[in-house]
């Protein structure tokens, strides 16, 4: 589980450009919850992953990933990390087969290679993207869904408790988008792994996750659970709409 | 013919050491024009004070690796641009290299001069032995023993095989560490440090491992080039990375897209053609009031112009 307490983080404090990025905010994430974060630039939504992380140390308030409070060194060994550029999370100048070998997380224990490799090929196969059989091409040749579709399967292939996901679809054509995010819900389904993806997509929060949190301006508007209020798609979206319009009007 | 592949391949060393931090890590180094003289350095002082060949060597290779530590230190603990950090140490080295070797420059000797200096042991004694009676030899034992080097500096292919053979096993070395799976994350590290601190490794271990590499080459360049040439100077070490990189890219543009042996065989093909190149221009570059000085001007100036055609093509660029 995680568990944010009144986090506050403050971007260069003291000086000129001080900003508020989160205020006082507090949240929890379940174990095997699927949660989309959505809201406008500037609402502290990287910020809040970023706490996450251990890459900001909150101004006050305090941050736990599984009971024990954020320290960045450890975060790798229990969670992985996608971003919007496809080329962050893969070595460009290695073959995909070389790419995956690599993608055994160090301080893993108990899961063998043979079977993170046997697990990547078939996820790599669940994209339909042909990369399972084109091993020997090197990564920097592949389209950039293939790049985002191989980052994924490489972030999970040690089978992270946690996976956070920063726009991750952001940079990626509807087909493209389409696959990845059937993928992401695949590991969230299937592995259970608790997943915390930021999305400025609209659509994705009607389709895909367990529940939606909506920010603004430092602090969380209001976090739905989909499986507890019964509202359809376009109930959903509405909500999301009418939630950040009021409170930035 | 046989000069110009043997100087070739001694070039290649440390072109392989400049492929490394450069190509391989994408860590600027310009420690090598202090680090090919270290090697050089530390190896005529060992054959001085009676150590073997290959053992001196083997301690120049050591004195190049710590060069890349003490680079590779400086970056990753302070975080300073390898650039910089490696021009602290390139100065630095200069005087450590005239401490190492007592003097700014030191011949192999490769005749025992304790029999031939003294005067008095040529002459069976000396002019001034009437007036001044007979005198101990001041001269004797002020001699330097001769010392073995594996070169003989003959055109009888010795040379050229002894260096051939080490080339070789420096290339199998470097491609059989690159296939390991430590060397597959160490050539994704030049191309993507997040990555691989993503997957929960210490991005900074593999800083430490490609400069100490590519320094151990190029120290290994410098001590043999010492033995094959008959000294060590301290100046001889200047535009080593330039010329290098010359010969990396010219290896690169000979394969163009292939990577043959992961790049390896870009120093070691391009190095040979570098020195092919230098050694026509000596010979013919007169013609057309080229001297042979000329030569680190042009080789700037073609790493300068290929540096800047692949910026316009927005291609891959060099540093």
């Amino acid at each position: 589980m995680i568990e944010l307490n009144n986090v506050t983080v403050i971007y260069n404090k003291g000086t000129a450009d001080e900003r508020i990025a989160l205020k006082d905010l507090s949240l929890n994430v379940e174990d095997g919850e699927f949660l989309i974060v959505v809201g406008p630039n500037g609402a502290g939504k990287s910020t809040l992953l970023k706490v996450i992380t251990g890459e900001v140390r909150p101004f006050s308030g305090s941050c736990k990933v599984y009971g024990k409070v954020v320290k960045s060194e450890r975060f790798f060994s229990i969670a992985s990390i996608v971003s919007q550029d496809p080329n962050q999370g893969i070595f460009p100048n290695l073959t995909v087969e070389e790419n995956l070998i690599l993608a055994r997380k160090k301080g893993v224990r108990g899961f063998g290679f043979g079977k993170i490799y046997a697990r990547s090929l078939d996820l790599l196969a669940f994209t339909d993207m042909g990369l399972e059989k084109d091993l020997k091409r090197k990564a920097a040749k592949l389209s950039g869904g293939q790049k985002q579709a191989l980052a994924m399967v490489m972030a999970v292939s040690s089978n992270p408790k946690l996976l956070l996901l920063d726009e991750h679809t952001a940079a990626l054509d509807p087909k493209s988008t389409e696959k990845i995010m059937e993928l992401t819900d695949k590991i969230n389904k299937e592995f259970g792994t608790t997943i915390i993806m930021i999305t400025h997509d609209m659509n994705i929060p009607e389709q895909y996750g367990t529940s939606v949190l909506v920010m603004g301006d430092g602090t969380i508007y209001t976090k739905i659970d989909k499986s507890k209020e019964s509202i359809d798609a376009r109930q959903l979206k509405e909500i999301i709409r009418s939630t950040v319009l009021m409170n930035v009007e | 013919m046989i000069a110009i592949l043997e100087q070739g391949l001694l070039l290649s060393l440390a072109a392989i050491g400049v492929y490394i931090s450069f190509r391989v890590v994408d860590l600027p180094d310009l420690t090598p024009d202090g680090s090919y003289v270290l090697g050089g350095a530390v190896a005529v002082s060992l054959l001085y004070a009676g150590h073997g060949w290959v053992f001196s060597t083997l301690m120049a290779i050591l004195s190049g690796a710590i060069a890349g530590c003490v680079v590779a230190f400086i970056t990753t603990r302070f975080r300073i641009n390898s650039l910089l950090g490696s021009i602290m140490v390139m100065t630095g080295l200069y005087s450590i290299n005239i401490r190492i070797m007592g003097a700014p420059n030191l011949p192999v000797p490769r005749f025992d001069t304790g029999s031939i200096t003294g005067y008095e042991s040529m002459m069976g004694g000396t002019s001034l032995d009437d007036l001044l009676g007979k005198t101990t030899s001041s001269y004797q034992g002020a001699g330097v023993k001769a010392v073995k080097v594996p070169f003989d500096n003959l055109a009888n292919g010795h040379d050229l095989l002894l260096i051939a053979g080490i080339v070789a096993i420096a290339v199998v070395l470097m491609w059989f560490f690159l296939r390991t799976e430590f060397g597959m994350m160490f050539r994704g590290y030049g191309r993507n440090r997040a990555a691989v601190r993503n997957l929960g490794v210490n991005p900074d271990l593999y800083a430490y491992v490609g400069l100490i590499i590519g320094n151990a080459f190029t120290a290994l360049s410098g001590a043999l080039f010492s033995m094959y040439s008959g000294f060590a100077d301290v100046n001889m070490g200047v535009g080593t990375v330039v010329i290098c990189l010359a010969s990396v890219i010219l290896g690169e543009i000979l394969f163009s897209q292939y990577e043959p042996l992961y790049g390896v065989l870009f120093p070691v093909v391009g190095a040979l053609l570098y020195q092919f190149l230098l050694s026509l221009a000596m010979r013919y570059g007169y013609k057309i009031g080229f001297k042979p000085s000329d030569m680190k001007l042009v080789t700037a100036l073609f790493v300068v112009s290929v540096i800047a055609i692949r910026r316009f093509r927005k291609s891959e660029v060099i540093i």
